[in-house]
């Protein structure tokens, strides 16, 4: 079905296609940057983070500017397991998942509870008080010095996350891939039809005698599984975890990518992500002082002249060019 | 004593608004009751409360002599006390498909499914294809239904209630804002809904109510001014000064 100008269609979720297009992008960046797959890795594992947050954001209409609690949990799950002993990456990534999915209970049944304004300010406080947590119990986490001697095992026994990274990088690929075709199933599942039911209309939803909280409590899980996997990533290949994994900046960088390349298609979460770390990355070498000056800017360019982000605006542009060259094909 | 539905001198304030004053009904299975009434009579808000959309300032509803007062609006549903929307209240992204696959699932207490695909699921959709057909809005399943005519949406809202299987059926003015001559397939829709289903329905259109109900309600003020057979109502003094005004019997508004 076309894109009709409507709302981010959750049909424009990544179909087969998309994610086998994302995945050579990704290889693709292996292949061209072999000597920046550090800063990659990190994208990778932060585009989770905005993709958990799109699924709450964009598929459910959750406000949350708290959203770092969910991945810090599992990048402080993952790091602890790893320095009390236990080093097997995918295990790290099941213990990350499991405190993210856990996280997201806990914040979900408090956050859920309020609406507009009040949901957001308990999403902030939610986070504050895990960030408050961390930073104090520094004999577990390190404390403001944050949490090192992670030392994951070789993947498979065989591949050792080394100072190159390029373990590092294809594993957070793999996992990306993964998720993303899982979230894809859910979208067109009974539940994923559900979800956007509720978006649209939730009193609607009720009147169907489907309860909204439970949905978007189990919705709040999911999302933190995912954040929680992007944590234990992140854990597993920078082999550090820092209070920032939990703070505040993060959170709202993390919403700032969502609006940036779209909230609702999971597109647009990758593609905020990327533009919005890459123009990081390179900007504040150039400029140190007001890279975040420049962040706003635009910001503020992306929002007035596309106020369905980098992926809304990729979207127009191309259904006009397929209703240029194709009349006919475009309905 | 033991009717299906029973409201029970129920009353509702708001502020210092009386929208419902005393007002009592029941309703059996097959019934078909007519709710009528000057705009702001609190037809509305009477269907709000049977639905459990608005708490009671006092009185009491009883669904299969079980008084509901602590029962969710969503488990009323779960009971088969369903209603429609005045303004028709539809996703706009969603497709009349998935709008039925949403209510047939929620009967099956299969919504929260994760890893089965809604389209391959064939026994739903089966029982999708029988209700657009019940409606004749077979053509319409597959477009969103913020793009189909207010009348195609009317139907919808219709097909969506049966598709929760209701043994109660609140429909609140199921032709509203459906022009004059298309209220024709809404009027088929109506007679074809299963013959013991309770039915309350709320409408200004008086050839569609004339048509339709054995019992009719007149509401005023929040206050019951009538109740009675139809040709009664018609012909009842205190009724066409409130209500009904010039409308004729069996020849539409003057
Ligand atoms: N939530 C509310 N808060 C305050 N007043 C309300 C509320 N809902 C309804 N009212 C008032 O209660 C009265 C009855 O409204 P209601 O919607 O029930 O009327 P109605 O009979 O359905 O009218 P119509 O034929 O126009 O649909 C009106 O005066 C209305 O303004
Ligand atoms: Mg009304």
């Amino acid at each position: 079905m076309a894109w009709n100008g409507a709302l981010p269609n959750i049909r424009a979720w990544p179909d087969a296609a998309g994610i086998g297009s994302i995945a050579l992008t990704i290889l693709a960046g292996y292949l061209v940057f072999p000597d920046d797959l550090a800063l990659l890795a990190r994208i990778l594992a932060t585009s989770l983070l905005v993709v958990s947050l799109d699924l709450l954001v964009g598929f459910c209409g959750i406000i949350t500017l708290g959203q770092a609690a969910l991945f810090g949990a599992g990048a402080y799950a993952a790091g602890i397991a790893a320095v009390r002993g236990l080093s097997e990456p995918f295990s790290l990534l099941a213990i990350g998942a499991a405190a993210g999915g856990l996280t997201g209970l806990v914040s979900g049944a408090i956050i859920l509870r309020a609406h507009g304004l009040a949901q957001l300010v308990l999403s902030i406080a939610f986070a504050q008080l895990l960030a408050e947590t961390a930073n104090k119990a520094s004999w577990l986490t390190g404390g403001s010095d944050g949490l090192s001697g992670i030392a994951p095992a070789p993947l498979f026994g065989e591949f050792r996350f080394d100072l190159l990274g390029r373990t590092g990088y294809l594993f957070s690929a793999a996992v990306l891939i993964a998720v993303l075709a899982v979230l894809r199933a859910i979208a067109g599942s009974p539940f994923g039809l559900l979800c956007r039911g509720i978006r649209a209309d939730p009193v609607r939803v009720r009147a169907m005698g489907v309860s909204v909280y439970p949905a978007l409590l189990k919705m709040y899980i999911i999302s933190g599984i995912v954040a929680g996997v992007g944590g234990a990533l992140s854990a597993i290949t920078t082999q550090v975890v820092g209070l920032d994994s939990v703070g505040f900046d993060l959170s709202a960088s993390a919403l700032v990518m969502l609006v940036l390349g779209g909230a609702g298609s999971l597109y647009g979460a990758l593609l905020g992500t990327v533009t919005f770390m890459l123009f990081q990355h390179f900007v504040s070498a150039e400029n140190p002082f007001h890279w975040l000056t420049l962040v706003g800017v635009l910001l503020i360019a992306v929002v007035l002249i596309a106020p369905r982000g980098l992926a809304g605006a990729a979207r127009t542009i191309a259904s006009r060019l397929v209703a240029r060259w194709h009349p006919q094909a475009s309905r | 004593m033991s009717a299906l539905l029973r409201i029970e001198r129920v009353s509702k304030n708001f502020g210092g608004l009386v929208a419902s004053r005393n007002v009592s009904l029941a309703l059996e299975p097959g019934d078909r009751v007519a709710l009528i009434g000057p705009n702001g009579a609190g037809k509305t808000t009477l269907v709000n409360m049977i639905a459990g959309l608005l708490p009671l300032s006092a009185g009491r509803v009883m669904f299969a002599g079980q008084d509901i007062a602590r029962v969710s609006a969503v488990a009323r549903v779960r009971m088969g006390l369903v209603r429609t929307f005045q303004i028709s209240r539809l996703f706009p992204d969603l497709t009349p498909r998935e709008h039925l696959g949403l209510a047939v699932l929620q009967r099956q207490r299969r919504t929260g499914h994760l890893f089965r695909r809604f389209e391959a699921m064939a026994e739903v959709h089966r029982e999708i294809d029988g209700l657009l057909a019940e409606l004749g809005i077979e053509a319409l399943g597959g477009r969103a239904a913020g793009a189909l005519a207010y009348g195609e949406q009317r139907l919808v809202e219709i097909a969506i209630a049966l598709a929760l299987q209701p043994r109660v059926l609140l429909l609140d003015e199921p032709a509203a804002g459906v022009p004059q001559g298309e209220t024709r397939r809404i009027v088929g829709a109506l007679d074809r809904l299963p013959a013991d289903l309770a039915v309350l329905i709320i409408e200004h259109d008086m050839d569609l109510v004339f048509r339709f109900a054995r019992h009719i309600i007149v509401l005023a003020e929040g206050e019951v001014i009538f109740e009675g057979a139809p040709a009664v109502a018609a012909n009842d003094p205190h009724v066409r000064q409130a209500y009904l005004g010039s409308y004729v019997h069996g020849r539409g508004r003057a």
